[in-house]
C-alpha cells in the first residue's frame, strides 16, 4: 500500500502520540515546513533559479530528568513514529539533568503574529527575476559588475506541541539577498550589500544597486592606509550588527550567563554601556524577521527592555536555562533564523533574542560625521566577528572613509580597526537614527571613540 | 532510488535540459554535549531529500524535496527545467563525460556505529571533566559529533553511483576567569575517519591541555602592531593557502574575472619553497571525498608549484568553460544547495626547516597558534586571519604569550618574503563558506612558515 505524504501539523501530533506509547513521560514536538524560492546571479546574469520544499520535526523526549532530541525530515507517519520512538530511546540513556525536568505549560500570547506577507507566499521566480535585473541593472549602468549575488524568499510555517498542552502555530516569511559588486581597474574596487526583511515591499532595488556601485568604486579609487589614523570611528549597521551578534547577544543570553562565560554575568541593574545606548528585544515589531508571538518552545515573547540608557536591565531565558535558577522563560527558546528558512528542525534549541533592535539616535549619520573632527567611517569589514568572552576584535577594513574637519578626506582599504565592544559601548559618541534590519537585529550606525585605526602598510 | 531518479533525468531530458543530474541523500548526524559537567545535548539529526538540476545554455535550474515518490519527482523535474529556462547566462557546453557506476564507501577501521552510545557519551564527560583543573577554570565543554551520508547520483552521461562517507569530530573548550579578565583554548580532532581516530588520544590529556592553556592565556598580553617577522602554525599557514590562495583558485572567480589569479598559470606567485595543494584524496582528511557532489572522483590537484602557479579547481561547469576536465570540485552542502567550485583539504607542503631553526634566526617577531577565522579576498587578494592567540619572539627564543591578534596583508606580497618553510605538515578540520553561506567540510594546513606580516590586536 503506497503511504500517504502528511502535513507538518499531522505529522506533529502522531509524533507526540507515538513519544508517549514508547515511554516518554514529555514529549515535545517542533514540526516546520517551508518553501524557498531563490535567484542566483554570476557575472551579472540569472545563473540559477531554484526551489526548494522541506518538512520536517524536530522531535524531544523527557523520561524523568533525563532528555535527548531527534530530528529528522518527515513526510510520511513511519518518519514522525521512529522520531519519537528513537528520541524516547536516546532519553533511557541520558544522564540526568540537575534542574530540567518539565517542557513549558501552556500560556496565553500577549503579542500578535510575526510578519507574514501574501506577496511573498505568491512570489513566482519571474517576479524575482524581475527585482533582481533591476537591482544588477542600475549596477551595470554605472560601469560595476555583479560577480554573485542572490535573491531569496521563503515561507516558514511551525507548529508547535508538547504533553503538558502546548499547541501553538506560527507562520513567516522572509526575504533575504546579498550581493557583490566589483569596479574594474588596475587595483579593482569590491562592495557588497545584503538585504533582510519580511517584507517585499521593502526591497528597493535601485537604491540597493546604486550603494553596490558606489562601494565598489569608492573600494577601486580607496588607498591602503599608511598610518594611524585618530579619533571616531563610525561603523555601518550590517558590520556593527555581526559584530554585536557575537559580543552582546551571547552575553545577555542566561546559557552564556550560567556557564560563567559572559562578561556581562553579574551585572544586572549597574551600568554596561554608554546612557546612549537603548537595547529591547521587541518580538513585536513587524520589522523583526524572527518576530512571533510564541518562541519556538511555544512560550509566550515578551517585549523586554534588555539594556536601557547603558543599564542592563534583564537576561534572556528559555525554559532549560530558566530552570536552573527558577526563573520564568521569557520566550527565548529559538530554533528559526532569519536568512535562511531550510531544515530549520535540525536546529537545536539556542537561548537567543527574538529580534533585538537598538533605539535609534535623533541624527542621520551624515550629520554624525559631520560633527566630528577626525575620524574613519567603516562601511564593510572582512569578517566582523567579535570575541565573546573577551570583547577584544581586530578586524580588517575592507571599505572606509577617512573623515576630517566633518567632510570625507579619502577612501581607504586594508587597515586594520582594533578594540574591545563592551569598552567601546562605555565610550559611544553618538548613534545615528538609520536604523536597518541585519539579520536578527535591527540596528542603526554608532560612532564610537576608543579603538584603534592602523595602517596595514 | 537510481532507477526513480533515472526517471527524472529522462523527464528532464524530455523538457529539454541539455544536462541534467539527481541526486538523493540521506544525511545523518549524532551530537553530543557536556557543559560543566551537564549534558547540554543528545541528539540525532536526519535530513532526507532529492535534489535536481538542469542545464540550458549557461543557465541551471534547480528544485529539490523530501517528497521523491514518482508524481512528485515527475513534477520537480519540470520545474527544474522551467527554471533553467529563466535564466539569461551565456555558457559552454558541458561535453560527454565519462559515466561513473558502481557503488562505494569510504573505509573506516572502527565504524561509529559500531560503539554504543553510552560508550560515545562516557568519553564526552571524560573529557569535560578532564578540563576541571583549577578553580580559575570556570567553563568547561566537550562535544562530540558524527555524521554520515548516502549519496545516490544519477546524470544525463550515464553516470549511477552510490556512495558512503561520513566525519568525526571531537573538541575540547576550556574558558579560564581570574580578576575580570577570560581568556579560552580549544584543544580538538577531526577527520572522515572511524572511531580510531579518537581512541589513539589521550582524551584526559587533550582535554587538561585546552584548561592549561587558557589559563596561560590569562597572562597574555596585547600583540605588537604593525608588519613583523611572523612564524604562522600550521593552522594560519592552512589559512592563508585556504582563504587567499584557495579561493582566489576556485574557477568560477577566474571565468568571471574575479580573482587576483586570473590569468596566472605559468607565472612566479611565490618564493620556490612554496608548493600547495588541494588534495580531495588524503587520507582521513575532513575534507576527504569519494566523490565530488556531481559525481567526479576526487583528484589531487598541484596549485602552486614550487613558488609557480601551476592549476585552478575545476567543477563540470568551470572546466568546459576553460578546456579542462573537472577537477572534483564541485561541491554543495546539501542536496537542497548549488553546486559549484569549493576546496577539500588544501595545504603547502613541507619544507626543511626545524621551528627551532627558524626561531633562531628572529631578532624580534610573533609565532601563532590556532585560528579563529577567516576571510577570502579573490578579488583584493588580501589576507584577514584571526589567531586565537601568539608568542612574542625576543632574539631567538619565545618569551610571553600573546592575546588574539588578527594578520593581514596581501598574499603574494607574503609568499614572496617568506623565507623558511617547516618540514612537517598538519592539517585542522574546518567548514569553509563562499561568500556567507554553503558551507562544506574541509581541512587547511601546512607547516610553519616565516613570512613578514602585519599583525594587530587589542
Amino acid at each position: 500500500m503506497e503511504e500517504v505524504k502528511l502535513d507538518a501539523v499531522t505529522l506533529a501530533h502522531m509524533a507526540l502520540d507515538a513519544a508517549g506509547k514508547a515511554g516518554a513521560t514529555q514529549a515535545e514536538a517542533f514540526a516546520v515546513r517551508s518553501v524557498t524560492k531563490s535567484v542566483y546571479v554570476d557575472d551579472t546574469r540569472i545563473k540559477i533559479c531554484e526551489e526548494k520544499e522541506d518538512q520536517g520535526i524536530a522531535m524531544r523526549a523527557m523520561k524523568g530528568k533525563r532528555l535527548a532530541q531527534v530530528s529528522s525530515t518527515a513526510v510520511f507517519e513511519n518518519d514522525a513514529v521512529a522520531c519519537a520512538k528513537v528520541a524516547t530511546l536516546l532519553a533511557d540513556r541520558s544522564p540526568s539533568s540537575r534542574t530540567y525536568d518539565r517542557f513549558p505549560l501552556p500560556s496565553q500570547a500577549t503579542l500578535s503574529p510575526g510578519p507574514w506577507d501574501d506577496r511573498i507566499e505568491s512570489a513566482e521566480a519571474a517576479n524575482l527575476i524581475e527585482l533582481v535585473k533591476a537591482t544588477i541593472g542600475t549596477v551595470a549602468e554605472r560601469g560595476v559588475k555583479v560577480p554573485r549575488g542572490v535573491l531569496r524568499v521563503a515561507t516558514i510555517e511551525s507548529t508547535i506541541l508538547n504533553t503538558n498542552g502546548v499547541d501553538v502555530s506560527h507562520r513567516s516569511t522572509l526575504m533575504y539577498a546579498n550581493y557583490d559588486s566589483m569596479a574594474e581597474g588596475t587595483s579593482p574596487g569590491e562592495g557588497v550589500v545584503s538585504f533582510n526583511s519580511p517584507w517585499l515591499e521593502d526591497y528597493a532595488p535601485e537604491s540597493l544597486g546604486e550603494r553596490l556601485a558606489q562601494q565598489a568604486l569608492s573600494a577601486r579609487d580607496a588607498k591602503a592606509l599608511d598610518g594611524p589614523v585618530k579619533g571616531t570611528v563610525m561603523i555601518a549597521p550590517w558590520e556593527l550588527g555581526q559584530m554585536l551578534a557575537t559580543s552582546i547577544m551571547p552575553a545577555v543570553s542566561a546559557e552564556s550567563v550560567y556557564k560563567k562565560r559572559s562578561p556581562w554575568a553579574g551585572m544586572e541593574g549597574k551600568q554596561v554601556a554608554s546612557e546612549k545606548l537603548t537595547i529591547v528585544d521587541d518580538p513585536s515589531d513587524r520589522r523583526g524577521l524572527l518576530s512571533a508571538a510564541y518562541d519556538d518552545e511555544g512560550v509566550p515573547t515578551s517585549v523586554k527592555r534588555v539594556v536601557e540608557k547603558g543599564v542592563l536591565k534583564t537576561y534572556l531565558y528559555d525554559s532549560y536555562n530558566s530552570s536552573i535558577d527558577r526563573k520564568v522563560p521569557s520566550g527565548n527558546g529559538m530554533r528559526r533564523r532569519p536568512q535562511d528558512a531550510q531544515y530549520l528542525f535540525r536546529s537545536s534549541l539556542a537561548c537567543a533574542p527574538v529580534n533585538m533592535v537598538v533605539s535609534p539616535g535623533r541624527r542621520p549619520p551624515e550629520e554624525i560625521i559631520s560633527s566630528m573632527d577626525e575620524g574613519v567611517v567603516v562601511d564593510r569589514f572582512a569578517f566582523p566577528t567579535v570575541s565573546p568572552y573577551t570583547g577584544a576584535f581586530s578586524l580588517e577594513v575592507r571599505s572606509a572613509h577617512i573623515v576630517r574637519n566633518g567632510s570625507t578626506a579619502g577612501h581607504i582599504k586594508h587597515a586594520l580597526v582594533t578594540g574591545n565592544m563592551f569598552d567601546g559601548l562605555k565610550n559611544i559618541v553618538e548613534v545615528g537614527n538609520d536604523a536597518t534590519i541585519a539579520g536578527d537585529t535591527i540596528l542603526p550606525s554608532i560612532a564610537f571613540d576608543g579603538f584603534e585605526v592602523v595602517g596595514s602598510r | 532510488m537510481e532507477d526513480a531518479l533515472n526517471k527524472a533525468i529522462h523527464t528532464m531530458q524530455e523538457e529539454g535540459a541539455e544536462f541534467c543530474d539527481a541526486r538523493y541523500e540521506d544525511r545523518w548526524g549524532l551530537i553530543i554535549s557536556v557543559s560543566n559537567r551537564e549534558l547540554r545535548n543528545l541528539s540525532t539529526n536526519r535530513i532526507a531529500g532529492v535534489g535536481l538540476r538542469a542545464r540550458i545554455g549557461g543557465s541551471w535550474g534547480s528544485c529539490s524535496g523530501g517528497r521523491f515518490d514518482p508524481e512528485s519527482l515527475r513534477e520537480m523535474a519540470r520545474k527544474a527545467v522551467r527554471a533553467a529556462r529563466s535564466g539569461d547566462c551565456p555558457g559552454t557546453p558541458i561535453p560527454e563525460q565519462p559515466a561513473h557506476t558502481g557503488k562505494f564507501q569510504m573505509k573506516v577501521r572502527v565504524p561509529p556505529a559500531n560503539v554504543p552510545v553510552e560508550e560515545k557519551l562516557a568519553m564526552v564527560k571524560d573529557l569535560d571533566e578532564a578540563q576541571h583543573i583549577s578553580d580559575r577554570i570556570v567553563n568547561t565543554n566537550a562535544i562530540y559529533s558524527e555524521s554520515k551520508r548516502t549519496t545516490v547520483l544519477v546524470n544525463s552521461f550515464g553516470s549511477r553511483l552510490r556512495w558512503e562517507d561520513g566525519r568525526l569530530r571531537l573538541n575540547a573548550i576550556a574558558v579560564a576567569r581570574e580578576n575580570g579578565r577570560m581568556e579560552s583554548y580549544r584543544e580538538g580532532l577531526a577527520g572522515s575517519k572511524g572511531m580510531e581516530l579518537i581512541q589513539q588520544r589521550d582524551l584526559n590529556e587533550m582535554g587538561v591541555s585546552a584548561a592549561r592553556e587558557a589559563i596561560v592565556q590569562l597572562g597574555a598580553v596585547k600583540p605588537p602592531s604593525g608588519r613583523v617577522t611572523c612564524i604562522t602554525d600550521p593552522e594560519i599557514s592552512g589559512l592563508l593557502a585556504h582563504e587567499v590562495m584557495g579561493h582566489a583558485s576556485e574557477a568560477d572567480e577566474v571565468v568571471k574575472r574575479r580573482s587576483f589569479l586570473t590569468d596566472r598559470i605559468g607565472q612566479v606567485v611565490a618564493d620556490e619553497q612554496i608548493t600547495m595543494v588541494d588534495d580531495g584524496t588524503l587520507e582521513g582528511g575532513y575534507g576527504t571525498m569519494l566523490f565530488d557532489d556531481e559525481g567526479t572522483p576526487a583528484s589531487r590537484t598541484v596549485v602552486i608549484k614550487n613558488g609557480v602557479y601551476n592549476s585552478y579547481l575545476h567543477d563540470l561547469e568551470t572546466g568546459a568553460s576553460m578546456g579542462v576536465p573537472s577537477t572534483g570540485n564541485g561541491r554543495h552542502e546539501d542536496f537542497g544547495r548549488r553546486v559549484w567550485v569549493r576546496m577539500t583539504n588544501t595545504f603547502f607542503e613541507a619544507g626543511d626547516w626545524k621551528l627551532e631553526e627558524m626561531l633562531e634566526d628572529v631578532k624580534f617577531g610573533v609565532l601563532t597558534d590556532k585560528f579563529v577565522n577567516g576571510m577570502e579576498d579573490p578579488v583584493g587578494g588580501s589576507f584577514e586571519a584571526k589567531a586565537h592567540r601568539g608568542f612574542l619572539i625576543e632574539n631567538g627564543r619565545i618569551t610571553r604569550p600573546l592575546r588574539a591578534m588578527t594578520l593581514t596583508g596581501k598574499a603574494l606580497d607574503i609568499l614572496h618574503t617568506t623565507d623558511a618553510v617547516g618540514d612537517k605538515v598538519s592539517m585542522d578540520p574546518g567548514t569553509c563558506g563562499k561568500g556567507t553561506e554553503d558551507h562544506v567540510p574541509v581541512s587547511s594546513g601546512g607547516p610553519y612558515c616565516r613570512s613578514q606580516i602585519i599583525i594587530g590586536g587589542d
